[in-house]
């Protein structure tokens, strides 16, 4: 099974591709406010290399959020509109949880600006605290009372030091735990600041 | 710290604009408010022009956002006179608000918890050419900004 | 032969549209997913709001464009979309939805600019002749623009302050009148008089506007009356504020006709959809050698027959844009070849 890995939910920009899940290619790097011109041009990098066509994958794995409002859907437009047109199966994957995988226990930040991050708790396959959004006070208190777990994510804006995800991997890790969207066409994203 | 300033002309206006211009930074966040008419886009327009942006700044009203980056920084002017009524107030403005240029907000107060650090002007109205420039700052980045302003005003 | 197939995308403010234009003239399918329902309670264009739903939209829309027109992305020989200006969120959906397609099935990618689009509605109606003078006038912009060919733009005179839709709707807002402000105000003056005395600003040689002028001395009215404890007749304000600004706007456009050797005047953008300044655009030139367009409703709001019509030019011309094209929310119609 061919798998296209988009994300452009943060910071970053990612373009992943899998075969059989196992990832044959992968590029990421810091691309803020820069994804709406690089993540198509990253895209035919990739279709280049591994010779696979846009059209001819068979699922496309995007973040959904939370994050960047304007990162979020860029890569979930394209996604989208794949998906529409060649009818591969969409799965979406929390923005947060990608930070990891499923052999650990972590905590995933990303920064939600006004003095507060975006925190989801995870522990292999469970959910231990659902994407949402604290105050970085809660945060830290939050850390400090969970030292068996890892804490993933650009922690500067916090004044710690947190390890760098490996998004791809995360993406891919978790998918088959993702049920695919039912109606491609009516995705939406998840913003959490509603 | 809070400084008044009373213009009675568009030159006057100007030259407080310009007192302000040459020392704001990147990362400088201005929320400007005031009735309608009491001459916001007036006041921005003269700052941009003090960051050398001779780009015509018009009312972003429509467009909430306009971008201008021919000056020494960018310049994003925002106004959130249609998100007065906060049920849309995450709208994903506090990346160009916290972001790598300077922030002029017409109508802030509608979005007051997405400003960050602001440096607060609130223009009042006196009569047809007078208006009333009120300015207030609460975090030590516009100390600079305020010290040099006390020269005019009271 | 093979066909001429442009499918254009338009998602610069709240309209996601999609629309096939066949061999310059023929329209196949144009899909227009308006959103004004929503953005009624909230007074105007909410930007957020409006690239959210662009997101849930785009992909309905597109399936829908292409069953329409019963044609396969095979067929279609470019894919033009809006890059700006506009909401840079909103923008950005129909942008990547432009290159994914182009990407996708490999065809050239082909940038309009919003404001190209709504002049070149007006050949749904019959062929622009130069030179001609377009009165562009919406929401966010108002600009007289003198083209001496096709894609040539010159840009004459705009606003310095607010655009004339703007005024509209802030007005409207002003007297308690719903969204849009044109629309309402439009409705109501026809059953007023002009008895209120607004203020004509920039009385001077240019041809540039200032809006906000007569907008504050409606505000300035407004409160006056209240002070009074009188009431305000909306009508009449509607009529007379509606008068001063399409007057404004005409008696600074006209003089170009002598100036430009125009040749053909047309209206573009939203407000054209005003019932008073097509009847006056008619009116003030009907002694005058000059052919007047005035676009059909449809073609005054926002879709995307308009970009896949300057899409076909802009094909003809090659001007096709690299896949790291972005979105330029301040794009200037002169620098439409800048992308």
């Amino acid at each position: 099974m061919k798998v296209l890995i988009l994300d452009s939910s943060n910071t970053d920009l990612s373009v992943g591709v899998s075969i059989d899940n196992k990832i044959i290619y992968k590029m990421s790097y810091e691309a803020w406010q820069r994804q709406s011109e690089f993540m198509i041009p990253e895209i035919e990098k990739a279709v280049k290399e591994t010779g696979i066509e846009l059209k001819d994958f068979d699922e496309i794995l995007c973040g959904k959020g939370p994050g960047s409002y304007t990162g979020i859907r860029i890569a979930l437009t394209i996604a989208k509109t794949i998906s529409v047109m060649s009818g591969a199966k969409l799965k979406l994957i929390s923005s947060l949880r990608m930070f990891g995988n499923r052999e650990k226990k972590f905590i995933a930040l990303i920064n939600a600006r006004s003095a507060r991050s975006y925190i989801g708790v995870y522990d292999h396959d469970q959910i231990i605290l659902e994407d949402t959004i604290l105050s970085n006070e809660e945060v830290k208190k939050y850390i400090f009372e969970h030292p068996d777990y890892e804490v993933y994510g650009d922690l500067n804006y916090l004044n710690l030091k947190g390890k760098e995800p490996m998004i791809i991997e995360g993406m891919l890790s978790f998918s088959s735990l993702i049920k695919e969207e039912e109606n491609p066409m009516s995705s939406k994203p998840v913003y959490l600041k509603d | 710290m809070e400084v008044r300033y009373v213009s009675n002309s568009l030159e006057d206006t100007k030259k407080l604009a310009l007192m302000i211009g040459k020392n704001l930074f990147r990362g400088s966040v201005i929320s400007l408010n005031g009735d309608l008419g009491a001459g916001k886009t007036t006041f921005t327009q003269s700052l941009a022009l003090s960051l050398g942006i001779e780009d015509k700044v018009s009312s972003p009203t429509f467009n909430i956002l306009k971008c201008y980056f021919d000056g020494s920084m960018p310049f994003y002017h925002i106004d959130a006179y249609r998100l007065e009524d906060g049920t849309n107030a995450n709208i994903g403005l506090e990346e160009v608000i916290e972001g790598d240029g300077v922030c002029v907000i017409e109508w802030g107060q509608f979005i007051k918890e997405m400003v960050f650090e602001p440096l607060d002007i609130q223009i009042k109205i006196l009569d047809n050419n007078s208006r009333e420039f009120v300015i207030t700052s609460n975090f030590s980045k516009y100390d600079v900004i305020m010290e040099d302003l006390k020269e005019i005003c009271r | 032969m093979a066909d001429k197939i442009i499918l254009g995308i338009e998602s610069s403010c709240d309209e996601t549209a999609i629309s096939i234009l066949k061999n310059d003239t023929e329209l196949l399918a144009n899909v227009v997913s308006t959103q004004i329902a929503v953005h009624k309670k909230y007074g105007g264009v909410m930007p957020e709001i409006a690239s959210r739903l662009h997101v849930e939209n785009i992909g309905v829309v597109l399936k829908e464009a292409l069953d329409t027109a019963g044609i396969t992305m095979e067929e279609v020989s470019a894919i033009a979309v809006t890059s700006g200006p506009g909401l840079i969120g909103a923008l950005h959906v129909g942008l990547q939805c432009a290159k994914t397609l182009a990407l996708m099935y490999h065809k050239p990618l082909i940038p309009v600019h919003h404001l190209s689009g709504h002049i070149y509605a007006n050949e749904y109606v019959k062929p622009l002749v130069f030179p001609c003078l377009c009165i562009v006038v919406s929401g966010g912009n108002t600009e007289l623009v003198v083209m001496d060919k096709h894609l040539s733009f010159n840009v004459i005179g705009e606003t310095r302050d607010d655009a004339i839709g703007e005024a509209f709707d802030k007005v409207a807002r002003v007297v308690g009148l719903s969204y849009p402000g044109g629309v309402s105000i439009d409705r109501l003056s026809k059953e007023g008089k002009h008895t209120y005395n607004l203020p004509r600003p920039l009385n001077d040689h240019t041809y540039d506007y200032s809006y906000s002028g007569i907008k504050t001395a409606v505000i300035n009215l407004v409160n006056k009356l209240k002070q009074k404890g009188e009431e305000v007749n909306v009508p009449d304000l509607a009529r007379s504020f509606q008068d001063t600004a399409i007057d404004l706007l005409l008696d600074k456009a006209l003089p170009a006709v002598d100036e430009y050797n125009i040749k053909q005047v047309v209206l573009a953008g939203g407000v054209s959809a005003n019932s008073y300044l097509r009847e006056q655009v008619v009116k003030r030139l009907e002694n005058k050698p000059v052919d007047v367009v005035i676009p059909p409703i449809w073609c005054t709001t926002d879709n995307a027959a308009m970009i896949a019509k300057v899409g076909s030019y802009l094909y003809d011309e090659k001007v096709f844009a690299p896949l790291s094209l972005s979105a330029n929310p301040c794009w200037k119609i002169e620098d439409y070849r800048k992308f």
